[in-house]
């Protein structure tokens, strides 16, 4: 399956590379006889050259990546049946602890909370918050982690987290291999998007974790933080030949940050540790959103450096 | 970090003063900057302090070069409320309150209360003067005199207010209910809702903070704070509309509604819209406080943002025009080659004939309060709009915006939905009136 789902990206990729004129792929670089002329011209100087990036050139780092969401989403389902069979005995520390390896699991996707919509409706329905359904956490439309997160910590229902367990896991089940193949786009505009992950995840990570808005009891925002860590290391190691051909500094600088930022979350107790950022000392959570930061900072140009050119527009 | 202009000023005259070298050449170099009025207090004291001893750090008054402090006065009086078509001064102040008088009389008397109070504030002049016997009636914020500086009170009522309370659950606006949260939305109950909003707008901060002390004081008892929020409008830079805090000129596309068919088409509750009589001349009153994430916006190519917005930054031309006021054309590009069909301006304002009446018109103030829990600058936009059919307008271009490339930088974390009054038509009229009569 595994080797059949990236043999087949890579094939669509590369038949994409022919078909840049796709209707649902309008390419980002406009020609200039379309464009306004409300803009301001010259931006671009010889010295801040970029070589350009056609979709070929992702098949490879497009192909890893799919290897490694596969291994995962197989991880995945063990851990889910291993959940649901926890909170079936009534067992809830057990379930709280296979919650939170679930989650971080999933997090290593870099979908924290579904957030660039990757997955689509369904990515919204696996790790989804309350906040925008109409009756909020009351709402049927509320599933996945965080409803089963406040089953756990909120309501200690060991009955209730077990049938939302066992939608969650037909829901992920769902995911391969349409929405795999879904999840890693193969029209350039999508290329683009995948490509933006490098920064977003974390940018998720400090608009959503380390505001907490993202928790339903179980005070997990640091081992969310060092799953968005690891998936951001992912779409780093994937992309670094194509980043380093470009801007040699980027990666070894993000590297660092991604270090120093593990330090502050060792330091604050590690991923495992459940801790309420809202009543963590400033000067531990300070050091904690300064490290996420000073990494999207550094990682903020990359996806503008990889931005896809369509061959003839 | 480089020290500001003014601290160095402060570094160097502690060092001249220190050496003996006196005021005539502080007091010079500061004469240039120090506005009308305030250059001769400032040197008179100066000269005063130095003189009497020299080895005393002289005062040097606070330099503000602003624009005119006494902006002349909005009429108060009218068939519908000042603050809506007026121009929109740079300081805005929205308050939520919900109310506390325990009667229906009790409610009367303190919408005739909050006339008064409004009435005065609006007009400016010269307060009662102090008695020996209380606290002066005026907080005196704004000096002895009160200027009107074109504030504006703006009174909306929530749908609670329709509730058993008061009787008057049969007199409801149609279309008025409680914000209910759109998907992108993070609504805190603790800044969501209000049996009454007030909006305040002034040329400047203080006079809006000043109207807020004044009404709460006179309301006391009747009127609860729930939330508040203070905004303002930056000056056009360099020209035209002014920018929000993502940079992009915002409220190009506001309806012209200083056209009296077009503001009855698209702004004010008429007669035959089936709304209860007394609500002919009101306006619904959206508010939604916005959350921008400005951090993350600025980590965002210019490329990514335009596409994002649909219009240039620096221009604030539509990505198929050249200057701010053109208007973008669909037709020719159907598929969203230049401007994508996702841009927020063309969900926002498709510009068909089937979008026409759903038309809002924009009056909203930038916000910037502190920090939030995750370090990130507490910034964003008062979204504030009025419409004449809040289903057929704000919600329906709201859900045209679901989802749109632009939700991952902002979050509407709180606001309402109100109904904007019909005006106080004279002197012995008060808001609201004809909803008891």
């Amino acid at each position: 399956m595994k080797s059949a789902v990236a043999a087949l990206l890579m094939a669509a990729v590369l038949a994409g590379c022919g078909n840049s004129s796709h209707a649902a792929d309008p390419p980002r670089t406009t020609t200039t006889t379309a464009l306004g002329t409300g803009g301001t011209a010259g931006r671009r100087v010889s010295a801040n050259y970029v070589a350009p990036v056609v979709t070929i050139q992702l098949a490879q780092p497009l192909a890893h990546y799919t290897v490694y969401v596969d291994d995962l989403l197989t991880l995945l389902h063990g851990q889910l049946a291993t959940l649901h069979a926890a909170a079936l005995r009534g067992d809830l520390s057990a379930a709280e602890a296979d919650w939170s390896t679930a989650h971080f699991t999933w997090l290593e996707l870099g979908q924290d909370d579904s957030a660039y919509g990757a997955f689509g409706e369904l990515g919204q329905q696996i790790d989804g918050m309350a906040a925008g359904l109409p009756h909020t956490v009351h709402s049927p439309a509320f599933t996945g982690f965080h409803r089963i997160e406040l089953d756990l910590w909120g309501h200690h229902s060991g009955t209730a987290a077990a049938a939302d367990i066992a939608h969650l896991a037909v829901l992920v089940r769902r995911l391969r291999p349409a929405e795999v193949q879904r999840d890693l786009p193969l029209t350039a505009l999508g290329v683009d998007a995948w490509v933006l992950r490098c920064h977003e995840i974390l940018e998720d990570a400090l608009r959503d974790s380390l505001s907490q808005n993202d928790d339903y009891g179980s005070n997990s925002d640091l081992g969310t933080l060092a799953a968005d860590v690891n998936a951001t290391h992912e779409m780093l190691a994937v992309l670094a030949p194509l980043i380093e051909a470009r801007r040699p500094k980027i990666v070894p600088s993000a590297t660092t940050d991604l270090r120093v930022l593990t330090r502050e979350i060792e330091a604050a107790g590690g991923p495992a540790a459940h801790r309420n950022l809202r009543a963590m000392p400033l000067r531990q959570r300070q050091a904690l959103e300064e490290a996420t930061g000073a990494a999207v900072e550094t990682l903020a140009p990359v996806s503008e450096i990889l931005q896809v050119t369509v061959p003839g527009s | 970090m480089s020290t500001d202009g003014q601290n160095d000023k402060l570094d160097r005259r502690g060092f001249l003063a220190r050496a003996g070298l006196g005021a005539v050449t502080a007091g010079a170099a500061g004469a240039g900057i120090l506005g009308p009025g305030s250059t001769a207090d400032a040197a008179g004291g100066q000269r005063t302090t130095g003189t009497a001893d020299d080895a005393l750090l002289r005062d040097a008054p606070i330099v503000i070069p602003r624009g005119d402090p006494t902006l002349a006065a909005v009429p108060f009086h009218g068939e519908h409320q000042a603050g809506i078509t007026t121009p929109k001064p740079p300081a805005g102040a929205f308050a939520s309150f919900d109310v506390t008088a325990q009667s229906r009389a009790e409610l009367i008397e303190l919408l005739k209360t909050l006339s008064q109070t409004a009435r005065f504030l609006t007009g400016g002049g010269t307060p009662p003067a102090p008695t020996v016997d209380a606290p002066p009636a005026d907080n005196g914020t704004l000096g002895p005199t009160v200027p009107a500086d074109a504030l504006t009170v703006t009174v909306g009522f929530g749908s609670t207010l329709f509730d058993q309370r008061f009787g008057l659950a049969d007199r409801r606006p149609l279309r008025l209910k409680p914000m209910l949260p759109f998907p992108n939305d993070n609504l805190d109950p603790a800044q969501t809702g209000g049996d009454l909003l007030i909006q305040l707008c002034a040329g400047n901060p203080d006079t809006t903070l000043h109207a807020m002390r004044q009404i709460t004081r006179a309301t006391r008892g009747g009127l609860a704070l729930n939330w508040r929020l203070e905004g303002f409008t930056s000056p056009p830079r360099p020209s035209g509309v002014p920018r929000n805090t993502f940079a992009f000129k915002d409220g190009i596309a506001n309806p012209d509604v200083g056209d009296e068919a077009v503001a009855n088409r698209l702004l004010w509750v008429t007669d035959g819209t089936g709304e209860p009589a007394w609500a002919t001349g009101g306006s619904y009153h959206v508010v939604r406080i916005i959350k921008q994430f400005v951090e993350f916006w600025d980590r965002v190519s210019l490329a990514e943002q335009q596409q994002m917005i649909g219009r240039f930054r620096d221009s604030g031309a539509p990505l198929d025009g050249s200057a701010e006021g053109d208007i973008p054309n669909y037709k020719a590009d159907p598929l969203g080659y230049v401007i994508p069909l996702t841009a927020h301006i063309r969900l926002s304002n498709p510009r068909t004939q089937a979008t026409e009446d759903s038309r809002i018109f924009r009056r909203g103030y930038n916000y910037d309060r502190g920090v939030d829990l995750n370090g990130n600058i507490d910034v964003g936009l008062v979204f504030n709009c009025f419409q004449q059919d809040l289903e057929r307008q704000f919600i329906a271009n709201q859900t045209r915006l679901i989802g749109e490339p632009m939700v991952d930088y902002i979050s509407p974390i709180g606001g309402g939905y109100f109904f904007a009054v019909p005006g106080v038509r004279d002197a012995q009229d008060w808001y609201a009136s004809r909803l008891f009569a």
